[in-house]
């Protein structure tokens, strides 16, 4: 009805949700091998505007001519993941991996596959290697990795030693195109893409940091909100002008 | 519509947490042997297709690190620290085999060599008519009999394990063998297999005050974040609910 209102709402409705992605980067600051999330936002089509001016003579009748265009406000396109790397902070725990490039592979109990830079593993309690939530690191033939005891060497090709010197098996760390990769929770993500084989940059005893920063993280929390205030504002204005046109005007 | 309100209570749960942690090693600092416990805020993997919430820290995990801490000497014939990631076998007074790093040795009533009240494993005391125990590099603690030679009275027995994480704390620095702790070494310490220990020497814990404090400094300034959070989103859902007034 009133275009005002719906480009006010729309651009209420993107900040909300915008606002979900910020909090939850801004949440996950220091979760290991999180990529924070970023809103693309799109414009909906302008809309023409016309107007009628008389016709020259002798028709008896009105041209429509368009005068302009106007925005029918934005909404939120796409949320996502920014792989911009963290940073990796050393740890000093054998056990705690992280990766310069690529993912390491991980699968769940029903078999569910899932790949992350969150490299802080340990052993399951049979002695394979697995997650903190209780999911299996992958080999380069897929299989799960039963792990001797004592301390263990990984090289950055993702190569087990064991203490006593004897290869226990490689890591299979992938890689993919960004547009490959879907979101499957924080610090984890799902594709359909077979992913290529990555050769290095492994680093033992340390993990990747999230790269959300909380300066920027914050700073855009409050645009936003100042954003979803102002067209907050702008929608409660407009319904008063609607109220006063409804109630007054029809006042005779 | 809430998972901003849920995203920063997470936040705020995770700092609190990570506060707890640096406090719990800062007031350990001191205690020799102690081991530091860090806590790590991970994802939970979600599979697409279930509903992606964002509702910030997935999980925390809490780990105990068994680095070790500094050797410094200490004037004590019963005091020892071990060299490598070795642990020494102790019983409880109910018949437990726990292990622990503190190598310091006491004296009971009776003789019984003990280490904070538990007993060595095997038990080891002093007979009467003896005095002055020491250990030894090897872990031969010995005494001094009334001719004033030096004789064996028992031995120290170490341990060592596949998955040192896999320790169960029972608190003051005794830990008890929990499910998967992998293969369980015993010797002695200078068997070829166990390094041997440093005499009069007590190992420190593995805590660094100033990445404890640095910890706590950055949590309560991300803790203030979160509330920020927290005010935000509660302030865009008062404003929504104002729209119709």
């Amino acid at each position: 009805m009133i275009k005002g209102l719906y480009s006010a709402y729309s651009a209420m409705k993107v900040a909300w949700q915008f606002q979900e992605a910020i909090a939850n980067n801004v949440a996950n600051t220091d979760t290991i091998g999180f990529k924070r999330e970023l809103a693309l936002l799109g414009s909906y089509e302008n809309v023409l505007l016309s107007e009628s001016t008389p016709s020259p003579a002798p028709l008896n009748s009105r041209i429509q001519q368009i005068v302009g265009q106007i925005g029918t406000g934005t909404f939120v396109a796409e949320v996502v993941s920014d792989f911009t790397d963290g940073a990796i902070e050393e740890t000093k725990r054998d056990l705690d991996l992280a990766l310069e490039d690529g993912f390491f592979v991980i699968e769940d109990d029903e078999g569910e596959r899932f790949y992350t830079r969150d490299g802080r593993f340990g052993r399951a309690v049979d002695g394979t290697l697995a997650t903190s939530q209780g999911l299996f690191v992958l080999d380069e033939n897929d299989q799960r990795i039963t792990l001797p005891g004592g301390v263990l060497t990984i090289d950055e090709s993702g190569l087990i030693v064991g203490a006593d010197g004897a290869e226990v098996a490689t890591l299979n760390i992938l890689d993919f195109a960004r547009t490959d990769l879907l979101r499957a929770g924080e610090a984890y993500f799902q594709s359909d893409a077979q992913g290529t084989p990555v050769f290095g940059g492994l680093v033992q005893g340390a993990l990747e940091s999230s790269n959300a920063e909380l300066i920027d993280e914050l700073t855009t929390l409050m645009a936003v909100f100042r954003t979803f205030q102002a067209n907050q504002t702008i929608l409660a204005k407009l319904d008063e002008s609607l109220q006063t046109a409804t109630e007054s005007l029809g006042d005779v | 519509m809430t998972s901003m309100l849920s995203a920063a209570a997470s936040g705020l749960k995770y700092y609190q947490k990570v506060m707890d942690v640096a406090g719990e090693n800062l007031a350990n600092a001191n205690v020799p042997t102690y081991r530091r416990i860090r806590v790590v805020a991970e994802g939970r993997p979600t599979p697409v297709g279930t509903g992606l919430t964002r509702n910030g820290v997935g999980s925390f995990t809490i780990d105990r690190l068994f680095d070790a801490g500094k050797v410094s000497l200490f004037d004590d014939p019963l005091a020892f620290a071990i060299n490598d990631d070795a642990f020494i076998r102790v019983t409880s007074p109910d018949g437990t085999l726990m292990l622990t790093r503190l190598g310091k040795l006491t004296i009971d009533g009776s003789g019984l060599l003990m280490i904070a009240g538990q007993t060595l494993e095997p038990p080891v005391s002093v007979p009467d008519g003896l005095s002055h125990p020491e250990v030894a590099y090897d872990g031969v603690v010995s005494a001094l009999n009334p001719d004033l030679e030096r004789v064996p009275i028992g031995q120290i027995t170490m341990a060592k394990l596949g998955n040192v994480e896999a320790l169960e704390p029972v608190g003051a620095g005794f830990y008890t063998l929990g499910e998967g702790v992998g293969t369980v070494v015993e010797g002695t310490p200078g068997d070829g297999l166990f390094l041997p220990v440093i005499v009069s020497g007590l190992e420190s814990s593995n805590v660094d005050p100033t990445t404890q404090f640095t910890t706590m400094m950055q949590a309560q300034r991300a803790y203030s974040s979160s509330t920020r959070t927290f005010r935000v989103g509660d302030d865009m859902l008062a404003l929504a609910a104002d729209l119709t007034q």
